[in-house]
């Protein structure tokens, strides 16, 4: 029952949290235009370069001392992603083939956990990295870590995963059941919630701030400016 | 300079990326406080003497809750940060002193974690867990006041960070919330309290101004030759108002007015040989006040231009002693002296009928005009362009013609200043292409240090003064790397810029790093691109 409330409480606050993060940022207007590209001229080309930046992480493209970084960060992100898709695909009931599955699956797991060593290990071992780290940086890499390895160990010992299916269904759907599952799957289970309800109010809006960074959603459209002088 | 440490950098900009930090190396650097007189000046309220205690951390917090919700830059740049640590190696101030502080992370934690405490939940139910620090008296003193006036404004981070965090941003409001508790530099309110009294930093009075355009003239007749018209605006009504709005909030400067008000009667038509009196115009070219006082032949370059166009066809421009600075102190203190400074410009130009405003040789201007002058002050009855772009364009029309050869000795690079390369589309190649046109021999330095990427001089934001000589020249590393080796490799003589700033900045950086030409020996110089343009203008007989 107590997993249930959770559960609730958790989205609860994972999406009225966002709303309200979201809320005071478009509250907030922009006075001055603070554009940084150069050929940011209009609303298209300022969209375009907000996808190209998130796609290819490109600003960390742009300096050789970054290439690492971006090698570990965006390995981590696109990892990220895939195994979102995965878990939505099993709740969307498409299959996969059971090959694809398990390898794909963990050495997917297995890369997820790499990147995440790294980002870890470089803040440590970086004297300047170190010393502009907070606590919520460690816990943020801490708490994925704690997820991707629970979730690697339920995959690889076999978790009745159409179980689980049935349990996370049952909760979206409202009509919750109680389902016995090994303590592994609660261990992500809780994990996950926690990092749910860490999201709004953490650096993890940084997936919003990548959709709508200020400088770059605004262009330059100064209209009394010309470079032809015509007289 | 001789009491500065003895400091070499290398050809190689990559030694100093490897740079190790040392906390706390920077906070010997600081600005002196304002005077009573100029903070009494300032658009912003600035209470003086500053508040002390409590008082002060009330007056700060309130402006900075303020801030957060007038500027959306300021509350996501607070909340997003992962602090990855990609900036951390952009910015100069950090490569030249060490101090993790100085970095755009590092120097925007110094708010962040203040932040924390007082508009994030997090914060206020973990404290010190979720990094969160209360507001004391040292922070303001010691960290704030220290370190965001290390920061250049300069923006380079901002192409680096993956969700465009712009310091300058964060900078902009810490300096603000400061000044709502008075602590502010004496440097930036010296320099706006000019502004509203003389209509220039430099505190050049109209009489002056005026007799330094007709001495420019008579010496570009005497060396070569050539007859150049320098008409001036003046409008002295314009001066009785903003003398009212002065003598309203700071009567002890009526002394400094009165003469003002009293030079602009002697500044006649007919007194002069070269320059022209008039209360209209189309065109209103607005310099940086250096121009006239150091960068001279910057000065006599955009006189040439302009008389050069007005041969070709009926250009009625001319110069203001009242609008007489192009650059805007007020982007490096808080945005209601933006718009103050503005003003000047817009009622000049409103009041003699400008259709045109050509904004001279100044980066940050060009930011704070591009930017800002719409926003506060728009729809303008007229249009702008710099200088640079007024060039070009009749470059390209082949109404200006240009005699390479005149400069056939200068090897030349360029220096990038912050504020074109990354506030307003694609005026670094205007720069460039007026460059090529005046000189044959042209080179670039390496692909990081300029552009977009350009360092700074180490000057900009507010920091060209003289109690931060040390941290000036220590910021300026990366680009003096960079110059050395485009020296060392092409024999480069030249360096060229189009920013006031810059112009003061950059001899001290080439005397300080001992850059010099390699065919003389002597320092190679600094100037700007219309310097160049002026010595190579062909004036048909």
């Amino acid at each position: 029952m107590i997993d249930i409330i959770f559960t609730y409480i958790a989205l609860a606050i994972f999406i009225l949290g966002i709303i309200y993060k979201l809320y005071t940022w478009a509250k907030s207007p922009t006075p001055i235009p603070i554009g940084i590209y150069q050929d940011s001229t209009s609303a298209a080309s300022a969209i375009k370069h907000i996808i190209l930046d998130i796609i290819f992480f490109r600003p960390l493209l742009r300096f050789s001392g970054n290439y690492t970084l971006w090698l570990g960060s965006w390995l981590f992100h696109i990892t990220l992603l895939l195994i979102i898709l995965d878990h939505v695909r099993l709740l969307l009931h498409i299959p996969i083939s059971p090959m694809l599955r398990i390898t794909l699956k963990l050495s997917i797991a297995a890369l997820i956990i790499i990147t995440l060593l790294y980002l870890l290990i470089r803040r440590i071992v970086f004297k300047d990295l170190r010393f502009i780290s907070t606590p919520a940086d460690y816990f943020v890499l801490l708490l994925l870590l704690g997820i991707t390895i629970s979730g690697y160990i339920m995959v690889s010992t076999g978790v009745n995963l159409a179980a689980v299916k049935y349990y996370i269904l049952s909760i979206l759907s409202f009509k919750p059941v109680t389902v016995e599952l090994p303590a592994i799957f609660w261990i992500h289970y809780t994990l996950v919630l926690i990092l749910l309800i860490y999201f709004p109010f953490s650096k993890l809006m940084h997936l919003f701030g990548a959709l709508v960074p200020p400088t770059k959603t605004s262009y330059h459209k100064t209209k009394a400016h010309t470079k032809k002088f015509e007289l | 300079m001789a009491e500065l440490p003895e400091k070499k950098v290398e050809a190689n900009i990559e030694t100093l990326y490897k740079v190790s930090p040392i906390p706390g190396a920077a906070s010997k650097y600081e600005c002196h406080r304002a005077h009573e007189k100029d903070v009494k000046l300032m658009a912003y309220p600035i209470p003086y003497p500053p508040l002390k205690g409590e008082e002060a951390i009330k007056a700060v917090l309130n402006r900075l809750k303020e801030l957060a919700n007038e500027r959306r830059s300021v509350r996501m740049f607070m909340e997003i940060c992962v602090r990855c640590g990609a900036c951390i190696k952009q910015c100069h101030y950090y490569l030249g002193t060490q101090d993790p502080n100085n970095t755009p992370v590092g120097r925007a934690e110094l708010l962040r974690k203040i932040y924390r405490k007082y508009f994030s939940i997090g914060g206020k139910i973990f404290g010190k867990l979720a990094g969160a620090e209360e507001l004391t008296e040292k922070i303001l003193d010691e960290e704030w006041y220290k370190y965001f006036y290390q920061c250049s404004e300069c923006r380079r981070c901002s192409m680096f960070c993956p969700f465009g965090i712009d310091t300058a941003e964060v900078t902009m409001a810490v300096r603000e919330a400061l000044a709502s508790a008075g602590l502010v530099t004496k440097y930036v309110t010296e320099v706006i309290a000019k502004v509203y009294i003389y209509g220039n930093n430099l505190g050049i009075p109209p009489k002056a101004f005026v007799d330094s355009l007709e001495f420019f003239a008579a010496d570009v007749q005497d060396m070569e030759g050539i007859t150049l018209k320098v008409p001036v605006v003046i409008n002295k009504e314009l001066y009785e108002e903003f003398a009212q709005r002065i003598l309203s909030k700071a009567p002890e400067r009526k002394e400094e007015i009165d003469r003002v008000l009293q030079e602009i009667d002697t500044v006649k038509s007919g007194t002069y040989e070269f320059v022209e009196i008039k209360d209209k115009a189309d065109v209103l070219y607005i310099p940086p006040s250096a121009d006239l006082f150091t960068n001279i032949d910057t000065t006599i370059g955009v006189i040439k231009v302009f008389n050069a166009v007005a041969k070709s066809r009926n250009l009625n421009w001319a110069f203001s002693p009242f609008a007489s600075e192009a650059a805007v102190f007020g982007l490096f203190l808080d945005y209601m002296d933006i718009k103050e400074i503005q003003r000047r410009v817009v009622m000049q130009a409103q009041k003699m009928g400008a259709k045109y405003v050509i904004f001279g040789e100044c980066g940050h201007a060009w930011r704070a005009y591009y930017n800002c002058m719409e926003a506060f002050h728009g729809p303008l009855p007229f249009k702008f362009m710099n200088i640079i772009e007024f060039t070009r364009d009749f470059i390209e029309r082949g109404v200006i013609k240009l005699d390479k050869s005149k400069n056939a000795e200068t090897i030349v690079t360029l220096h990038d200043p912050c504020n074109y390369a990354r506030a307003s589309p694609k005026i670094i190649y205007d720069a460039r292409f007026v460059i090529k046109s005046a000189v044959e021999k042209f080179h670039e330095m390496r692909e990081d240090t300029i552009k977009e990427k350009t360092f700074c001089c180490g000057g900009g934001g507010g920091l060209l003064t003289e109690e931060l000589m040390e941290l000036r020249m220590l910021g300026a590393k990366p680009r003096a790397s960079a110059v050395i080796e485009v020296v060392e490799k092409y024999g480069v003589n030249y360096l060229a810029t189009w920013c006031a700033i810059d112009k003061a900045q950059l001899p001290l950086v080439v005397k300080y790093y001992e850059i010099k030409d390699k065919k003389t020996g002597e320092l190679i110089t600094v100037g700007g691109i219309h310097d160049l343009v002026g010595k190579a203008i062909v004036f048909e007989k």
